[in-house]
């Protein structure tokens, strides 16, 4: 998988300490060579690299494809949503306030309408708009 | 239909059980009309497991209270425009009371895993651990924990105590520490197993096992047995008590002449 980062961004607690950093790419599945192996994590020791996590993560590892409409667009994967309504959660919108907010914010009539696209430009604009408020309980 | 672009251990196991969902989940990329209680609950778990260790990591001090929002949070966000299809048994608010009940135990556990990384991706291509030999794909996937004394640790949820040949013939298991041995040139010292135990009561139970280096050549020649057959399109519907739970049950052509 070759990751094409678009963004990485940071949150820090309101004392400066780096909390999460999370890194907004678009992927393109490839096999790597032998010599390429790659691990990634945020927070890990024995030289873990930042790399984007398979689409969707479902409960005992199993995934599920990232669906692709008509046009060929990617959607929203399952990971992206979580971390939507995390970041509602911290500005204290949670449960079916926070699903209103975010298909307002999108303007659609079902989450499973949104491109991966779309989300991880609405990931970032709710981190920015979150820089230098309370601690974030968002990780992607 | 989707090209295979990667192999991982949940794909592995899903065509092993049935040959016919993987066909209808990873080729064909039939949408599922509902999703199954189990993972859906296991989902959130998961993440509220990951969000905790990586803020433990960061030096943040977690509260029970927190821990419990977040869970909150990522069941809601597992529910959101989804078909959840619960068991006969469960029901939103008990499965979200007993998701809190899991973490507040698992906050007071006392061998709770020393974390040196939290859910750690890895895509690593899939060759041969002696002769060399590659199949052209890589085998992807993530750590839960992996512990400061190369302890890799998996979390699970299930209704029952997982016995010890389920952990011993666990295949995503031997997966993991084959990607462990290829990315860090060593073997991981060991596998615990955290099952989350869904009973009344729930409680938390480990257990520890190992892998010998010959595991890895079994799981190698399997994979590669497992690619020829994905790549040469034999998929054909395979009965058991997973079909109970199935997705796919309303197009499978074993269902469908059951039902005829």
């Amino acid at each position: 998988m070759q990751a094409q980062p678009a963004a990485r961004l940071e949150v820090r607690s309101a004392s400066g300490n780096l909390l999460f950093t999370v890194t907004v790419s678009e992927t393109e599945s490839k096999p790597v060579q032998s010599s390429q192996v790659r691990a990634g994590g945020s927070n890990g020791q024995d030289n873990l690299h930042l790399m984007p996590r398979a689409s969707t993560h479902e409960a005992d590892g199993q995934t599920h494809p990232s669906p692709k409409p008509a046009n060929g667009e990617a959607l929203m994967t399952d990971s992206q949503k979580r971390l939507l309504f995390r970041l509602m959660a911290d500005q204290g919108m949670e449960g079916d306030i926070a699903y209103t907010r975010l298909k307002k914010e999108f303007q659609v009539n079902s989450l499973k309408e949104v491109t991966k696209l779309e989300a991880s430009r609405a990931i970032e604009k709710f981190l920015e708009d979150a820089k230098g408020g309370r601690p974030s309980h968002a990780a992607a | 239909m989707q090209q295979l672009d990667h192999l991982s251990s949940s794909r592995l196991r899903l065509y092993l059980q049935c040959p016919q969902k993987y066909q209808f989940q990873y080729i064909d990329l039939i949408p599922r009309t509902f999703r199954p209680s189990a993972l859906a609950f296991g989902s959130a778990l998961h993440s509220a497991l990951s969000w905790f260790h990586k803020a433990e990591l960061a030096g943040a001090k977690v509260s029970e209270e927190q821990l419990a929002k977040v869970f909150e949070t990522d069941w809601y966000s597992q529910k959101a425009d989804e078909n959840i299809r619960y068991k006969d048994s469960d029901d939103d608010m008990k499965l979200v009371v007993m998701g809190r009940e899991m973490l507040s135990l698992y906050l007071r556990y006392p061998q709770r895993p020393q974390a040196k990384g939290s859910e750690i991706p890895f895509a690593i291509p899939l060759v041969h651990p002696t002769n060399g030999k590659e199949l052209g794909i890589n085998l992807e996937g993530y750590f839960d924990i992996v512990e400061r004394d190369d302890t890799i640790v998996e979390f699970k949820t299930s209704a029952q105590v997982m016995s010890s040949f389920d952990i011993q013939s666990m295949m995503q298991l031997t997966a993991y520490g084959y990607a462990f041995k290829q990315l860090y040139g060593r073997a991981p010292k060991k596998f615990k197993v955290i099952n989350f135990i869904k009973n009344k009561k729930p409680r938390i139970e480990v257990t520890e096992t190992r892998r010998a280096d010959e595991d890895y050549e079994v799981f190698f020649h399997l994979v590669e047995q497992v690619l020829k057959a994905i790549t040469g399109r034999i998929f054909y519907p395979r009965a058991g008590f997973w079909c109970k739970e199935c997705e796919y049950a309303h197009i499978c052509p074993l269902w469908q002449s059951k039902a005829a």
